[in-house]
């Protein structure tokens, strides 16, 4: 009996031994190497490097053959010389990035769902094409895209390489809007849209967080702020400007509104519809204060007017070739809880 | 006639096939509440039980539609060590001990994450309400106890802390119950019919440094049924149908989408009766019925190898 038992415990000894110690190997040498944000507030979310595949060059469809977005679906929409395209969220949801171009424009719409959080990035970088893939790393719960040509990680919300050989580097931005799929098609009918058609098998029509965009106090991974100025999940244009940073509530614009705001000694238009679930900013700096601005009598494509007799689309384009366009302020929508975590400083526009 | 050890053997270890293997996508850890293998042990007896269980998961759900063309691979490996004691004819004590290796790769970008470590450990005290003997054919035995968090749940990659469900260990003290029953001669065959309720209460961890919220495992009920048919005196089939339900994780006391959902597995296997106190056993585990919460990357099959060793503290007490 005496040498069973002892058959026994050194079968558990031998377990423990040659297996006893902790061990973690990774094939992905990509995320060695400093950051910018400290480490242990960064999360592995579970899928793994590229394991929510990125999109590229995307099959487009037109608005009239869209059948799974609903109307108060949120979409993404990117305008280059007049060419418009849409990014719906369904299908942002579930690939984080699409690799994208229009014309001699390379870019990449990246979109966190668990921030909320559409911004459009070049992808030419130090004069190289990339493309941007979804490492499967998080901070502050917000997308952690990384560039295939070197590896490195950027911070989505804090618009910079955040590891690797491009660390701090920061990325440009081009103009994007986000709206609701009724607005979306109803201001651009002949834009093209992005199809489901993605060579992925995917529930594109079925939001994959449960009730994570209502439920104020449903977060998936910790944030190292929290302001209860507003509600979490509450959408917020997010205006920065060099070192200062304003917060701009959808609901404050009621039927369509325009305001004048300055931030330090820059002066900003900022445009918003929440009936049609619309916002976006300009930096009018530049511009003459006498100069007025107002809501177009039609709601069309060109959704401000000034007193000059210009009109301007979404994106700052007059309508009359002859005129200047108004410039982008450099926003993005995001849920109040994450655009607080990434910039606690920030200012709320008060009405 | 037989001796006692190998009747002790059908009814503690080989019977008892309906070995819940409970191991499906966000279940962290040792499938430990599925890996308690072997029933109360009476007065005396003492049990060692040794498993290799493997786990593939590379099948997606959404809800319970397959999706194609995934990208993503799960496996989980478990060495189990159980431990059996019987304190008297009706209460004895188990331990198990585990190790865990889990492996994620993803096709695309042919990145592989492996991590492994030594899990939880359960403990428990059994009590059978109808002992087992010989002449009743029979067993009712129920037990309770705790999961105790020695395994590592904050294994770092490059300094980033890996998913929960990679960890070895949940974190996190959890309650278990237990019960079981066989009644052998089934209907007055050879058919043994053995059935099984665990359910595992779930406690919270503090895995995330920059956070007071706890992390939970959604709690997990295993319910399985089936039987057992000796070939001959050496070999026994074992046919089990089992299921799974696993409620959604918690964060903070919110669901995190993607987790929890119900399993039915069918649950094959093969017992022989080796030597002097010693079985061994293969199962396999094929899932048919699958629901998810969301979308997750849950079991495809799973397989485990087992082998047992029971020996009487009282030796020359049993002929």
């Amino acid at each position: 009996m005496n040498r069973l038992l002892v058959v026994g415990f050194i079968l558990w000894i031998t377990m423990v031994i040659f297996t006893g110690c902790d061990s973690v190997e990774s094939s992905s040498a990509d995320v060695s190497g400093d950051w910018l944000i400290p480490e242990n507030e960064i999360f592995d979310g579970g899928p793994g490097k590229d394991g929510i595949p990125a999109l590229k060059s995307p099959a487009l469809t037109k608005p009239s053959n869209i059948s799974y977005l609903a109307n108060n679906d949120l979409v993404l929409i990117v305008n280059h010389n007049s060419e418009v395209r849409i990014y719906p969220h369904p299908i942002l949801d579930l690939h984080e990035i699409i690799n994208d171009e229009i014309g001699d424009k390379s870019f990449a719409v990246t979109y966190c769902p668990l921030t909320g959080s559409g911004i459009c990035w070049d992808r030419m970088v130090f004069g190289e094409k990339t493309t941007f893939g979804v490492s499967g790393l998080l901070y502050n719960t917000n997308l952690i895209p990384y560039d295939r040509n070197t590896g490195s990680n950027w911070s989505q919300m804090q618009l910079r390489s955040v590891n690797g050989p491009l660390l701090s580097t920061v990325v440009k931005t081009y103009p994007i809007i986000e709206t609701s799929w009724a607005t979306a098609k109803n201001l651009y009918p002949d834009a093209d849209v992005v199809s489901i058609s993605t060579g992925y098998s995917r529930n594109y029509g079925t939001y994959p967080y449960g009730d994570y965009r209502t439920n104020n106090s449903s977060l998936i991974f910790p944030v190292n702020n929290s302001d209860g100025r507003l509600n979490e999940k509450e959408r917020v244009l997010g205006l920065l400007s060099n070192s200062s940073t304003k917060a701009y509530r959808i609901n404050d614009f009621q039927n369509g509104e325009v305001i004048i705001d300055t931030i330090n000694s820059d002066r900003f238009l900022i445009y918003g519809d929440s009936g049609k679930n619309i916002i976006c900013a300009f930096n009018i700096t530049n511009i003459n204060k006498d100069v007025v601005f107002s809501i177009s009598n039609t709601f069309s494509s060109y959704v401000l007017s000034d007193n000059l007799g210009n009109n301007f689309d979404l994106f700052g384009n007059s309508q009359n070739s002859n005129a200047r366009n108004l410039e982008s302020a450099k926003f993005f929508i995001a849920y109040w809880f994450a655009w607080a975590a990434f910039y606690p400083d920030t200012d709320l526009y008060q009405k | 006639m037989k001796s006692i050890y190998f009747y002790i053997f059908i009814f503690t270890v080989i019977l008892n096939g309906n070995s819940v293997f409970a191991q499906a996508c966000c279940t962290a850890g040792t499938p430990l509440l599925g890996s308690l293998e072997m029933t109360s042990a009476p007065k005396g007896i003492l049990q060692f039980g040794f498993t290799f269980d493997h786990n593939s998961l590379t099948d997606v759900l959404s809800g319970s539609s397959e999706l194609k063309n995934q990208e993503r691979e799960r496996i989980s490996e478990s060495l189990l060590f159980e431990v059996n004691y019987g304190l008297t004819n009706r209460i004895s004590v188990t331990s198990l001990f585990s190790y865990i290796r889990q492996e994620r790769t993803i096709s695309q970008s042919s990145n592989k994450l492996s991590a492994a470590g030594i899990g939880d450990i359960v403990l428990m005290v059994k009590y059978s309400l109808v002992p087992f003997d010989i002449f009743n054919n029979q067993e009712l035995s129920i037990g309770i106890g705790g999961k105790i968090p020695v395994g590592n749940s904050s294994l770092k990659s490059n300094g980033i802390l890996l998913p929960a469900d990679m960890q070895p260990g949940t974190g996190s003290w959890d309650g278990i119950f237990w019960s079981y029953y066989s009644k052998g001669n089934f209907i007055f065959t050879d058919l043994t019919l053995m059935g099984n309720i665990s359910y595992r209460m779930n406690g919270d961890n503090d895995r995330f440094e920059n956070s007071a919220k706890g992390y939970s495992f959604g709690n997990e009920l295993i319910s399985s049924i089936g039987f057992n048919y000796p070939l001959n005196s050496t070999f026994d089939l074992t046919f089990i149908m089992k299921y799974r339900n696993a409620q959604n994780d918690t964060f903070g006391n919110e669901d995190i989408p993607n987790t929890g959902g119900n399993w039915v597995y069918l649950v094959p296997g093969i017992s022989s009766y080796l030597v002097n106190n010693l079985s061994a056993r293969l199962n396999g585990e094929i899932p048919v019925f699958r629901k998810v919460s969301g979308t997750q990357l849950t079991t495809t099959f799973s397989a485990s190898v087992s082998i047992f060793y029971s020996l009487n503290i009282f030796e020359g007490s049993f002929k």
